[in-house]
């Protein structure tokens, strides 16, 4: 039996967002343990997750509380940090993930014994570990807040080497609860429908997530319910999570419209069944939306906030992800909402209003989750630099990958593509002279020590163009990446396995550039087919 | 340290027993259970929303019954009620006078305050932050050993704590560090190291990082 410990020290959207891959890892090795290391705070949550066969709780709170307090000695916290972890430490595993990549589960991950571990480790030298480059750029992207090319669960699932298993059954559902939600589901229904003929869609909202930010406003909540409540096809259903805030804001967001809307108060163990029977789910980003990703509920994902869209965006195929330019939900209009909502139960094709949202339709091929813009405002740039980008990390983790750029013909203008790609072409100007200025002073290193400053400084003004977020600086990223995992301790051998890098960095530059010339053929696709049309 | 110079057993006017300390009635002469109904009145807020409580003082336990009897009559199917108690005379003949064997009430009888905070109990308990009531004529008649029981501060220096750490391998590790040494100490010289000497490194920065978190999951 193949034993695998997944480390996830993060929140519950996290360990949610993890049984995917379980799915996929149980999938590929059928006959494996997966074990769990989480903090106690979400434990139940990681209880939940289908394929699982135990969780593993450090109880964080305790081990910071004993740690804090004057009254307790050292010994109590490291006790109860050590009580759990010695035990893990004397197994070897087969395989150890890295899912949460956080300081904690790095440190522990690169601390036990395992044949093979994914994801960001630390050696000895204090240099990085990875077992793929796919690992190593997931790392490396975390840090770029700006740029979102990937859902971080595509990235696992190279990281892993695991294919995408498809499937609606990732949580376990309480048959009880299910039956109490379907008696209920079928009683509003037929309460309904003895007034109209027709379908009847349930529609869920989910109102609160974890920050202001991300959350949609009582505004917007208050004329969503109301035109939902007003329309002849819709039942709609706020769900609550059993605490007083969500409580108090559900019921000012019911007050005056309707006495008889439903809200359901769950907690997570019964959310699964709740989501399974709705024919739709409006949801901020929140673990809700990670739930009903796991029991596959229809969704229209509103993303606000600074959260970085698409790394932990929903991942079924054809849900309906809601993006004002500004980030800001104060500029999300209940037409917006209406828009996505109807297109997504097949009640509208045409979008008459003007909006600054773009709205995202997701699309699975394969380990991949691409979401396309089909309607509304659109920050070009952005969004081509985005598809171009995912194509170079293909190619630079991947040395067979075949670039496929056939998807920015689909979307965009010969012109929109022109003018990113002449942006391109002068910034891959730009980071190729600063490149051979480092790779000049790394040379004048070998001879005179004292040239180390200059080179550091060159260094310096090269990565200094990954913060300018064009997709041409991901080669840069890669190579800081590898630079990371040269030890420290040999000078000599060091500046020669960076020399190494650069010269590798200099052929990617080149590859990603010879991209640019796809481009021009994708430019000339689309002109032809606009040709065509006129 | 405790004082007791004279230890003696009165009777109520009601029947029950009472213990006398240095010439300190732990009890009210007339009714000894009446006694907690002002602790009732002081404390039923929170008496109405937690329902653990730690009692600073046995005396012969007449409030710790009664408010075992009122958690239970105001709703907590199962309280659990601690009490500390520094005298062990006074301990013994509580036991012996009154019914506080239950698996809802834990006595916790030592004049070692640091013998309190070893405990894996009591650390649970006050994690928990249970409601905190002192029995006055206790508190007062102990107060010193009370007042450092509330303001104890634990030792921090390897020599003091290295003999309670449960872990062999944490034990082994932290032999190499000097006795005088804290925890604190430690994590700072191992993380300033420019490389790693052992595994067991990775160990101890990963619980130095939970250390340096906060309540609230980032």
């Amino acid at each position: 039996m193949n034993q695998i410990l997944a480390i996830c020290f993060r929140k519950y959207g996290d360990i949610f967002s993890m049984g995917q891959l379980i799915t996929s890892i149980k999938k590929d090795r059928p006959i494996s343990e997966v074990t769990l290391l989480v903090y106690k705070e979400v434990e139940s949550a990681a209880l939940l997750l289908r394929g699982v066969k135990r969780v593993i709780a450090v109880d964080r709170k305790k081990i910071i509380a004993t740690k804090k307090s004057p009254l307790f000695t050292d010994s109590q916290s490291a006790n109860e940090f050590f009580r759990i972890i010695d035990p893990i430490s004397v197994i070897e595993w087969e395989t150890i993930i890295n899912f949460s990549s956080d300081k904690v589960g790095t440190y522990l991950s690169s601390y036990f014994n395992a044949n093979e571990k994914i994801g960001l480790n630390i050696n000895l030298d204090k240099s990085h570990g990875f077992n793929n480059t796919w690992s190593l750029m997931f790392n490396e992207l975390a840090s770029d807040k700006r740029n979102h090319y990937f859902n971080n669960l595509e990235l696992q699932h190279e990281m892993n080497k695991v294919d995408w298993i498809a499937s609606n059954n990732k949580i376990k559902i309480n048959d009880k609860n299910s039956q109490a939600v379907l008696s209920k589901f079928t009683e509003l229904r037929k309460a309904k429908t003895s007034e109209i003929s027709g379908p009847i869609n349930i529609v869920g909202i989910q109102l609160r997530a974890g920050t202001e930010k991300k959350s949609i406003s009582l505004e917007l909540a208050r004329e969503v319910v109301f035109s939902l409540y007003n329309s002849n096809e819709i039942i709609p259903v706020i769900l609550v999570s059993p605490t007083e805030i969500e409580r108090d804001f559900a019921s000012k967001v019911v007050k005056g419209i309707g006495e008889d809307i439903i809200s359901i108060e769950t907690d997570f163990r019964a959310l699964p069944s709740v989501l399974s029977y709705l024919d739709l789910l409006i949801t901020p980003d929140t673990s809700v939306k990670h739930v009903a990703d796991l029991v596959g509920t229809p969704m229209v994902e509103i993303s606000c906030g600074d959260s970085p869209i698409f790394k932990q965006a929903t991942i079924n195929e054809d849900n309906i992800l809601v993006r004002p330019l500004s980030g800001n939900i104060q500029d999300v209009t209940l037409d917006d909402v209406t828009f996505a909502m109807n297109t997504m139960l097949g009640l509208l094709t045409k979008f008459e209003t003007q909006t600054n949202t773009t709205f995202y339709k997701t699309k699975r091929d394969k380990n991949r989750i691409e979401y396309i813009p089909f309607s509304g405002a659109m920050n070009v740039p952005q969004e081509i630099n985005r598809f171009f980008g995912r194509e170079i990390i293909h190619s630079l983790c991947n040395s067979n990958y075949e670039t496929d750029l056939s998807i920015i013909s689909t979307i965009f203008t010969t012109k929109e593509i022109s003018d990113y790609r002449n942006n391109c072409k002068e910034e891959a100007l730009f980071i190729l002279k600063d490149l051979l200025a480092a790779i000049r002073n790394i040379n004048s290193c070998k001879t005179d020590k004292k040239q180390i400053g200059n080179f550091i400084d060159s260094l310096d003004k090269l990565m200094a163009h990954i913060e300018k977020g064009n997709a041409m600086t991901l080669p840069l990223m890669l190579f800081r990446g590898k630079v990371d995992t040269i030890g420290k301790e040999d000078i000599d051998e060091s500046l020669k396995q960076v020399e190494t890098e650069l010269f590798q960095l200099k052929s990617n530059i080149k590859m990603v550039s010879g991209f640019l010339d796809s481009l021009t053929k994708v430019e000339n696709r689309v002109q032809k087919a606009a040709d065509i049309r006129n | 340290m405790l004082e007791i110079e004279s230890y003696s057993v009165k009777t109520a006017k009601n029947g029950q027993k009472i213990p006398v300390v240095n010439g300190v009635h732990l009890h009210s002469i007339y009714n000894p259970e009446k006694e907690c109904e002002s602790i009732i009145k002081q404390f039923q807020e929170q008496l109405a929303n937690k329902s653990e409580i730690l009692i600073l003082g046995l005396g012969y336990g007449y409030h710790v019954l009664s408010l075992y009897s009122y958690m239970k009559s105001i709703g907590h199917e199962a309280p659990n009620i601690f009490v500390i108690e520094p005298n062990e005379d006074v301990y013994r003949d509580a036991l012996k006078f009154n019914e506080l064997s239950s698996n809802n009430i834990k006595i916790f009888c030592t004049n070692d305050v640091s013998k309190l905070y070893e405990d894996k109990e009591i650390i649970n308990l006050l994690m928990r932050k249970p409601v905190v009531i002192p029995h006055a004529p206790s508190f007062s008649l102990y107060k010193d050993f009370f007042r450092e029981y509330l303001s104890y501060k634990a030792p921090r220096s390897l020599d003091r704590i290295g003999i309670k750490i449960e872990s062999e391998a944490l034990s082994l590790y932290l032999s190499q560090f000097n006795d005088e040494k804290s925890i604190d100490d430690c994590f700072l010289e191992v993380s300033q190291r420019t490389s790693f000497k052992n595994k067991f490194d990775l160990a101890f920065i990963a619980f130095s990082k939970v250390c340096q978190q906060t309540e609230r999951m980032n």
